[in-house]
């Protein structure tokens, strides 16, 4: 099938009743998630996984997508109008969005920032839909050392795009590879780390994990901080910006959906990047840099044109090379394993059903996005109003439920606990938790593949090497470690010379993830 | 009296000492199973690694800390009290939850919880939590089906 027939197949599969209430369901359920500054994306999606156990894949995935996405839309919501962001990728849109609120203009803003994600993810949508089938065809030689190799790449960049420290970061991913070890040895079947316990055979339970250290812990920062909101209220009737609001917002939207899609492919905080990215190229294109943070239109256009195009890019690797790019996609390919559905390179060929419904949804999700985001704002503000006392014990709540569920555990609920209050110990201390969870999907498959391609070679690590693809992964493995040490090398010789501190190893203010 | 500095070094010195402990008993339950050969590598094999790497960047951190003390790093430690009021609650919810059950474990999580954090009067809190945990039965319990633990009380 040419790509043009097999989307038409997608439409198909994605706008069945079913499939279209669940995008509707997910888009909306992430807005609100986004809207909501106690929770980002990924503590959405793993709070909403168990309630897809009973669903067909496809529609699973469809309304975990939804979630991802919306959230990117929600997200701006709370950085215009509360100047706090929703998520982290919503950072960014605070600098103007907020002062274009306060200057009586939140309507343009917030109908910029959701015009602007409908042109990005569709284009990302597009874009993910002609690079993942070659990229997955390419993928299709690849044997276990390029699979272990790409991972060690990808853990790499992870560290090195990360939102801390890349050595803080690098320790996360090889706890997050550690806690993956629990359990059976899917090779021999002899049990690790387990102290005889039968609960733990099956390992640590991803989604214990993961509600731990993005609900329970999120609910602990966000208690210590106590942020105080003054909702600005936009005026509806002043909701759709001028002809030139439109004409300035072009070039942003356009630049911001290219730059936001390419960094959304790589691994490590690339949604959040890209938002960055996006402003300081939107700032020195502009003919006034002095003029961004004042409440430019083109402040929000860009950036949220990048966050919302990254989504589409995160999602090209998980599909096609079945190796996720990023903790919210880690979360989604555990929604889909948990189905029996593998993503991959054969994902296409297996269940083109689910490849190419969840491409056709994601057309759909944009659209429904725009449609119920500009009028419903003045609804999803008025979450903000839901004062904290009655949302994170409920969230919290939520949190034990879809724990308990998953193996009705109470071994689960302890790993969540735990895992909480160590994610709330960590960022306290400046790691950021998130390669834990990335770490830990891919944990077992990097495992197989070092196994596997050592007893390939009979025990030549040359293998890794000699074989090109494999080779040039690892050396640009080494080289971003290269770069980095000589960066590390020269800031802290420069920092001597001037006889200051090195930086300070405080986290930033932690926003959702 | 320690300097800001001498107390950063220290703080990062224990952290990357929890680190260290972490990394020796990745190692000690790796070594547990059979570790084979390069050639043919067994259970322990891959987590040995882990453990290894894990110790080593423990003491890059401490080393880099040592070599460029920075100028400030935070406490571990919550600045509210509440955050530390809520992990108890959270624990002891966790612990009642399979024995007392899902509805009298969330009604005291949510009145408790509700109160610290709203300053509510205990006799809105209660009704608060009460409403929720019967909202929540009703919506995962009796419309998604999703087994709750029905506890001692009510079995």
């Amino acid at each position: 099938m040419d790509p043009l027939q097999s989307l038409l197949y997608g439409f198909s599969v994605s706008l069945t009743p079913t499939n279209l209430a669940y995008c509707a369901l997910g888009v909306v359920l992430g807005t609100i998630v986004g809207v909501l500054p106690g929770i980002g994306p990924l503590g959405g999606i793993t709070l909403l996984l168990p309630t897809t156990f009973g669903m067909e894949p496809v529609s699973a995935i469809i309304m975990l997508a939804g979630i991802y996405y919306g959230a990117m839309y929600g997200g701006s919501t709370t950085s215009i109008l509360v100047n706090i962001p929703g998520e982290a990728a919503s950072v960014v849109t605070c600098f103007d969005g907020y002062q274009m609120a306060r200057q009586g203009r939140a309507g343009p803003a917030l109908s910029i920032a959701a015009l602007g994600s409908y042109v990005a993810g569709t284009l990302s949508v597009l874009g993910l839909m002609l690079l993942a089938p070659s990229l997955a065809r390419f993928a299709l030689s690849f044997g276990p050392p390029e699979q272990f190799s790409l991972m060690v790449l990808g853990l790499v960049i992870l560290a090195y795009m990360g939102t801390g420290p890349v050595l803080k970061s690098m320790m996360m991913i090889v706890l997050g590879l550690a806690v993956a070890m629990v359990g059976l040895d899917q090779l021999s079947g002899f049990a690790r780390f387990t102290h005889g316990r039968a609960d733990l055979g099956d390992g640590v339970s991803f989604l214990a994990v993961a509600m731990g250290l993005f609900g329970v812990a999120e609910i602990l920062v966000n208690v210590e901080q106590k942020v105080v909101q003054n909702v600005i209220k936009p005026k509806l009737r002043a909701l759709l910006p001028t002809r030139e609001d439109c004409r300035r917002s072009v070039g942003p939207v356009l630049r911001g959906s290219v730059v936001g899609f390419f960094i959304g492919i790589l691994p490590g905080a690339a949604h959040i990047i890209s938002t960055f990215v996006s402003y300081a190229m939107e700032k020195r294109l502009s003919g006034k840099p002095e003029e961004f943070g004042t409440g430019r239109i083109e402040g929000v256009a860009g950036p949220e044109s990048a966050n919302n195009a990254a989504t589409g890019g995160a999602m090209i690797p998980f599909l096609a090379l079945g190796i996720p790019s990023s903790p919210a996609t880690a979360t989604m390919m555990v929604a889909l394993l948990i189905h029996g559905v593998k993503p991959g390179p054969v994902l296409m060929e297996q269940r083109p059903e689910v490849f190419w419904g969840l491409i056709a949804s994601m057309y759909i999700g944009n659209v429904m996005l725009l449609i119920l985001n500009l009028p419903l704002v003045g609804l999803f503000v008025n979450l903000l109003r839901v004062p904290q006392h009655y949302l994170f014990p409920a969230i919290l709540m939520i949190c034990f439920v879809g724990v308990y569920s998953v193996n009705l555990s109470g071994t689960d609920l302890w790993i969540m606990a735990i895992a909480g209050v160590a994610g709330f110990a960590l960022r306290k201390l400046g790691f950021d938790p998130a390669p834990i969870v990335l770490a830990m999907v891919l944990g077992p498959m990097m495992e197989q593949a070092l196994r596997q391609g050592l007893m390939m070679s009979r025990g030549e690590f040359a293998i890794f090497l000699s074989r090109p693809i494999s080779a040039v992964m690892l050396s640009a493995a080494a080289l971003i470690l290269l770069a980095h040490l000589i960066s590390v090398y020269k800031r802290a010789l420069v920092r001597r010379r001037n006889g200051e501190g090195a930086e300070v190893l405080s986290v930033e203010r932690p926003v959702s993830l | 009296m320690t300097t800001p500095r001498a107390r950063t070094t220290m703080r990062v010195g224990a952290v990357a000492g929890a680190f260290l402990l972490v990394a020796g008993w990745v190692c000690f339950e790796a070594l547990l199973v059979p570790i084979g050969s390069v050639r043919m590598p067994g259970a322990g094999f891959f987590p040995l690694v882990l453990g290894v790497a894990l110790g080593a960047l423990a003491v890059g951190l401490f080393g880099m800390t040592v070599a460029s003390p920075p100028a400030d790093t935070p406490s571990i430690w919550p600045e509210r009290p509440e955050v530390l009021y809520l992990m108890g609650i959270l624990l002891a919810s966790v612990w009642l939850f399979e024995r007392a059950g899902f509805l009298v474990t969330m009604t005291l999580f949510l009145a408790v919880a509700t109160r610290l954090l709203g300053r509510l009067r205990w006799g809105t809190a209660v009704l608060v939590g009460l409403a929720g945990s019967l909202a929540a039965d009703l919506v995962f319990g009796r419309a998604l089906l999703i087994a709750l633990p029905s506890g001692m009380l009510l079995h």
